[in-house]
């Protein structure tokens, strides 16, 4: 759906002389520490974000800080949360700039982000009906069910959040060896980046062939083979 | 500075221990080491919560309004649970890339830095909430050994050629306590410092130089820029947290173990990202 908008913004913004690589993207992707301090960041913010959402929640559920009014909670931990969230989001939009088709038919990234939207509708659902209740509850050391449930979905879809987000730099399921048809396959929009990736292809072995008619060779043997040019996808960074 | 350098005797067991099962299994499963780092990522989560909010009840911020002591009561559970899953899949992390973590100046500070956050977040930390904000002789001089420690620590990180661009991340840490628990006139003016120099790194790396002509020379300013930034952020941790206002509920010393404890604690996180993310060698 996004592709070609991705692509585009993988190749084109900052680029001089039309040349990919150096795009913004492409040199941010390739920077020797502004990745990596931003990538870090992104994972320390959790420390922040996830270390404290853990502790509203286990409110909600009754496990913790039981004669601590969820108010308290409320007024006092959530903003510490939100600002961890800002910095996770931040990081995380820079980050995804990088190298932003690689995500984009990334199987991981696409369930981080279904989970993020579950998260995120369970956080509206809490605010603007479970909380209006919040009088009745508020000192309770064991809350009723409904804000019980929303403390486990918050919990549940950030721990698959945080999973996914991880599991995002190990290349178990990349569309070049997924078969076509499978779930994975269609759930990453497969069939877009292997078009691109074919033509690509095609593209880099017609001008290899024009070079080789120019030079008046005969013998493509040289030509590198089509995985040559695929993009390199980053590996994990050497745990 | 590494453990290869430092303990070179140490090789031989590692060695072993490579070798002695399960870890030679643990390295060839393409899912094992995946899960264990799930669980090492999703451990660090938890350790963020049951450290960042006592240390702020120690600084007077955060749920202030809660006892010292039944905040600390509270997370203790859940901080010995994140320590024991963080310290059982860090050992298979060591026990499958034995070699890299041994060579990684990363790890050894990271080593280095779990020794002062240990003694804050188990003795310092513990003993001051359950006495609800009272310092003890003892803890005062536990505090002063890890802070020495971990003044040593940051020295070694932000001189350790793979690893030093790591220490950004407790710069940024002491930078965002302050800005979010500081005055609004030193929020204002390490606001404008801060810009300053953003200014000054657009303009040494974009305008005055080539980076790719001048490149040691940008790797130099950036260094030099980052160790004045560090201490103009320290400078303004403890003078904002040193001063005494009629607001302020914390004594002096238990505002700054409480930013200490939670500086260490990200020193630790930081170095360990940067194994991954550093390179070995050096």
């Amino acid at each position: 759906m996004f592709h070609d908008l991705l692509q585009w913004l993988q190749d084109v913004p900052g680029a001089t002389d039309g040349d990919p690589s150096t795009s913004w993207s492409q040199q941010f992707a390739g920077s020797l520490h502004l990745w990596a301090l931003i990538e870090g960041t992104h994972v320390i913010s959790l420390m922040l974000f996830a270390g404290t959402i853990l502790i509203v929640d286990l409110r909600m559920l009754g496990a913790a800080f039981r004669n601590v009014p969820y108010s308290t909670l409320n007024n006092k931990v959530l903003p510490l949360t939100i600002a961890g969230f800002v910095l996770v989001m931040l990081t995380g939009f820079v980050l995804f700039f990088s190298n932003p088709v690689h995500y984009y038919h990334s199987v991981w990234f696409r369930a981080k982000v279904i989970f993020i939207f579950i998260a995120a509708a369970n956080i509206f659902w809490f605010h603007f009906r479970t909380h209006k209740t919040i009088s009745e509850w508020d000192e309770r050391p064991n809350p009723p069910a409904m804000v019980k449930l929303s403390a486990s979905i918050s919990l549940a879809s950030w721990i698959f959040v945080i999973i996914f987000g991880r599991l995002m730099a190990f290349v178990f399921f990349e569309c070049e060896s997924m078969p076509p048809g499978s779930f994975g396959y269609a759930f990453a929009e497969c069939e877009s980046e292997m078009r691109a990736l074919d033509e690509a292809t095609e593209e880099f072995e017609s001008e290899i062939s024009e070079e080789v008619t120019e030079e008046g060779t005969e013998e493509p043997s040289d030509a590198p083979a089509p995985e040559a040019i695929e993009e390199s996808t980053p590996a994990e960074p050497q745990e | 500075m590494n453990f290869a350098t430092l303990l070179p005797e140490l090789k031989p067991a590692l060695d072993a221990l490579a070798a002695t099962w399960p870890f030679p299994l643990i390295k060839e499963s393409s899912w094992v080491m995946p899960a264990v780092l799930c669980l090492h990522v999703l451990s660090l989560a938890v350790l963020g919560g049951a450290t960042i909010l006592p240390g702020l009840r120690l600084m007077g911020a955060g749920m202030s309004s809660v006892s010292a002591s039944s905040i600390e009561k509270t997370v203790r559970p859940w901080l010995w649970g994140a320590l024991v899953v963080l310290t059982l899949t860090g050992f298979i992390m060591i026990a499958v890339n034995t070699m890299k973590i041994y060579r990684s100046p990363a790890f050894f500070v990271k080593v280095l830095a779990l020794i002062p956050a240990l003694i804050l977040s188990l003795g310092v930390v513990r003993s001051i909430a359950s006495r609800d904000g009272v310092l003890t002789e003892r803890a005062r001089i536990f505090a002063a050994i890890a802070a020495a420690i971990w003044v040593a620590t940051i020295l070694i990180f932000a001189t350790s050629y793979y690893a030093a661009p790591g220490t950004l991340h407790i710069t940024i840490a002491g930078w965002l306590i302050v800005m979010a628990f500081g005055s609004n006139r030193t929020r204002i003016v390490l606001g404008a410092i801060t810009a300053v120099i953003i200014v000054w790194m657009f303009l040494s790396t974009m305008l005055l130089h080539n980076p790719l002509d001048d490149y040691d020379l940008v790797m130099e300013i950036d260094r030099y820029t980052a160790r004045i930034t560090a201490l103009v952020v320290a400078f303004f941790l403890v003078w904002e947290f040193t001063r005494t206002r009629p607001a302020d509920t914390a004594p002096i010393a238990n505002r700054l173990i409480g930013i200490l404890t939670i500086l260490a604690w990200i020193t630790v996180a930081a170095a360990g990202r940067w194994i991954g993310l550093g390179g070995s060698g050096g």
